[in-house]
């Protein structure tokens, strides 16, 4: 979730919660306002009257006339037989405080009504919480007798809660109900019609709160929202602007620092991506430097050992030419085997530190495969010879160019032939071919030797693995030969296929696409 | 006339091998044994510059440059570390070929011989090895001046080994090139074609061998 949605979500929670709050703390204001207005509206009305008044009705007769809203009037016909309905229903239905169009004559009758005399009036109606959460709403007052029958003049049934606390010799008590606020009183006159008197104020209808509520809510939260969100715009644009530095950072390896601008939160985020920056910078330079430390040992050590190597190497070439006597030359051969396979070891070895590291990547040039064919050929001539291995080579006649790193797939090639020379046997034969059809080129080692186990075979080409047969019969080589041979192919786009040929031996192809150069002006490599 | 080789290598060993290795197969050798005797030397003496790029005094390549403004002379590099780049600069800087130390004496000296022989390589039109004559436009063969009769195919067969004497062609290259890959096209039917030139060469048959996982060959004399 986005910090934007994320603060949008809790304004608009808190918002609904103040909503909530100011609806009940409202309900409240209105009850008292209710509860004082109804109050004293009926102490009013009481006080301004006589008891004689009263029980006659007159005061009834006057506002009456004027209005039949003071109850059902003349459609009552029946004093006291009435049964009205419960609080705001018809008996004064017709009279509703809220002045409606159809109710004809009795608009004139309400808080602009005007008629009333102004004392009067307002002991008459109360009017409270006008404007903003509904109309104003009216107080009227009706009398009952001793058993809280209603004034022959009519009245909604009396409370029953009311009449308890009343009857108990309570001044004064109030509630509500259905039909809205009410309150009652003991009159001073006892006995007669108007013994109690009660004030109803009936509630406003809900839908008006309901759009008062949604009016609230949409300012409520609406408007901060709106607000925090003018104000958000800037930061969030920053974070955004600095999450995408940072990885424009990564990307480049921390080589970089964030610029950062401002003395806010965000500010300091892009400082503390800085020092972390610096930090994973050292490390990795740290983990630069002794990589290549190692990589510059291992050429050093490889060179350093090259050199005496190819002196041996010609030692071994001249006592063999020497070498009289077939046990002479079963050492001799012995030596040059050992001797081979050590220089071979040497560039794997250096061709394992070229592949660790990222230079066999950027060093790519065309590579012409015939010379490379043959240089392979040419180094393992001598060995096959000596170990009786029939060895021959063959490439086409013109060159054939491939793009690459001479060394490594120089070394692949070497690698395959020298592990089928070293898996042979005096009298066998290894075959190298390199071979063209159409843009592919096709580099092939195959011999008749034994083999490699069907179990084996998938598992050649991983690192250090050598199927046990091959290791009882002549320690180490295969695995990282092969190992290293895949792992060329891979880095070149090339496809290196290891296994049984239909006649037995084993087979080794390296292909991969050429490069559209028939004859650069200089061979590049060759 | 033996062939003269400028030797440009500081190690004493080695270059001890090196010299006696090359004065063995005929080779007339010189050695200097360090960069600054090697700049002061005048490659178009030498038909060969076998040069080493580590020495004492001056840097391999830089020798190198010295002698490119001067001489085409072929230069053939030691290369003492195997890096590829060691490699493309002294081939951009003019060298024709290296070697990688460590290295057999004899893959100096195929390198030597292959660089000293290239020239000679170009196509003939007639071949003539050991009592065979081959006249390629012509289409004749002759063995110790007797005509030989051969069909079209056997005589593409035997053209395409005598043209690249003493290699081995792959069976897949000469049935793409002299047989009709629709009738007649398999390997099986190369060795049928084969045995019939033997027997038709006679004693000179004899030079036709079988390579073991490649194909056939020419043998040279």
């Amino acid at each position: 979730m986005s910090l934007r949605t994320r603060l949008l979500l809790a304004i608009a929670g808190s918002g609904l919660a103040i909503l909530l709050g100011s609806v009940i703390a409202r309900d409240i204001a209105i009850r008292f306002a209710a509860e004082s207005a109804i109050h004293s509206s009926i102490e009013g009305r009481v006080n301004s009257m006589d008891r004689e008044i009263c029980e006659a009705g007159r005061d009834f007769e006057r506002f009456g006339r004027r209005g039949e809203g003071f109850g059902p009037g003349p459609r009552v016909p029946e004093p006291g037989g009435a049964t009205p309905g419960p609080l705001g229903e018809p008996p004064h239905e017709p009279g509703s405080a809220w002045p409606r169009p159809q109710d004809g004559p009795n608009r004139e009758f309400g808080p602009r009504g005007g008629g009333l005399p102004p004392g009067e009036r307002d002991s008459f109606t109360g009017r409270f919480g006008g404007g903003l959460f509904g109309g104003p709403r009216m107080t009227r007052v009706y009398f009952y007798d001793p058993d809280f029958k209603p004034r022959p003049f009519g009245g909604p049934p009396f409370p029953e809660a009311a009449k308890l606390t009343l009857r108990s010799g309570e001044p004064f008590v109030n509630g509500r109900d259905a039909g809205g606020f009410f309150g009652a009183i003991a009159t001073p006159w006892t006995g007669g019609a108007c013994t109690y008197a009660l004030a109803v104020m009936p509630t406003p209808p809900s839908f008006n709160s309901f759009t008062s509520l949604i009016v609230g809510a949409l300012f409520l939260i609406g408007a901060p929202a709106f607000v925090l969100s003018l104000a958000l715009a800037k930061p969030v644009a920053r974070i955004r602007q600095l999450a995408t530095e940072v990885r424009g950072a990564a990307a480049k390896r921390y080589e970089t620092a964030v610029p950062v601008s401002g003395g806010d939160e965000i500010a300091e985020l892009g400082h503390a991506f800085n020092e972390a920056a610096a930090e994973v910078r050292a490390h990795l330079g740290e983990v630069e430097r002794r990589e290549k430390a190692l990589r510059d040992f291992v050429a050093h050590t490889t060179h350093d050992v090259a050199l005496p190597l190819s002196v041996l190497l010609s030692h071994v070439t001249s006592l063999r030419q020497k070498a009289v006597g077939k046990d002479a030359d079963q050492t001799v051969t012995a030596i040059a085997q050992e001797t081979q396979y050590i220089a071979s070891l040497l560039a794997n070895l250096e061709a394992v530190a070229r592949l660790e590291s990222d230079q066999a990547l950027h060093e790519k040039h065309p590579v012409d495969l015939v010379a490379l064919v043959e240089r392979v050929a040419i180094r393992h001539r001598g060995i096959a010879e000596s170990t009786g291995v029939d060895f021959n080579y063959s490439v086409p006649s013109a060159p054939v160019w491939a793009t690459g790193d001479v060394t490594l797939i120089e070394q692949a090639a070497n690698n395959l032939v020298h592990n089928a020379i070293q898996y042979n046997q005096a009298g066998g034969h290894v075959a190298l071919v390199l071979d063209v059809e159409g843009n592919q080129f096709d580099l092939r080692v195959s011999d008749d030797g034994p083999g490699v186990p069907e179990g084996d075979v998938q598992r050649l080409g991983e690192s250090r693995f050598r199927s046990e047969e091959a290791r009882s019969r002549r320690p180490n080589g295969m695995g990282l030969g092969l190992s290293i041979a895949r792992d060329v192919a891979r880095r070149h786009g090339f496809s290196l296929s290891l296994g049984n040929s239909a006649e037995g031996g084993f087979e080794g192809i390296l292909s991969g696409s050429r490069r559209d150069e028939e004859a650069p002006k200089k061979p590049s490599i060759s | 006339m033996s062939s003269k080789i400028l030797l440009v290598e500081d190690d004493k060993n080695l270059g001890d091998q090196i010299v006696s290795h090359l004065a063995r197969d005929g080779f007339e050798v010189t050695w200097l044994r360090d960069g600054s005797s090697a700049l002061d030397a005048e490659p178009k003496d030498f038909d060969l510059i076998v040069l080493d790029l580590m020495l004492p005094g001056a840097h391999g390549l830089d020798i190198l440059k010295i002698y490119r403004e001067t001489a085409e002379t072929p230069v053939l590099v030691l290369s003492a570390r195997n890096e590829t780049s060691t490699k493309v600069r002294s081939l951009a800087l003019g060298a024709d070929d290296y070697v990688t130390k460590p290295f057999w004496p004899e893959e100096l000296l195929a390198r030597i011989q292959a660089r000293l022989r290239r020239p000679l390589l170009h196509a003939t039109d007639v071949i003539e090895t050991g009592a065979l004559r081959i006249d390629v436009n012509a289409r004749v063969v002759e063995n110790a001046g007797q005509k030989v009769d051969l069909t079209r195919i056997e005589f593409d067969l035997l053209a395409a080994l005598a043209q690249r004497l003493g290699s081995a062609i792959t069976r897949q290259s000469l049935v793409d090139r002299v047989l009709d890959p629709d009738r007649e096209g398999t390997s099986r039917t190369l060795d049928v074609h084969f045995s019939r030139v033997r027997k038709k060469l006679g004693s000179e048959g004899g030079r036709i061998a079988t390579v073991w996982g490649v194909g056939y060959r020419l043998l040279a004399t």
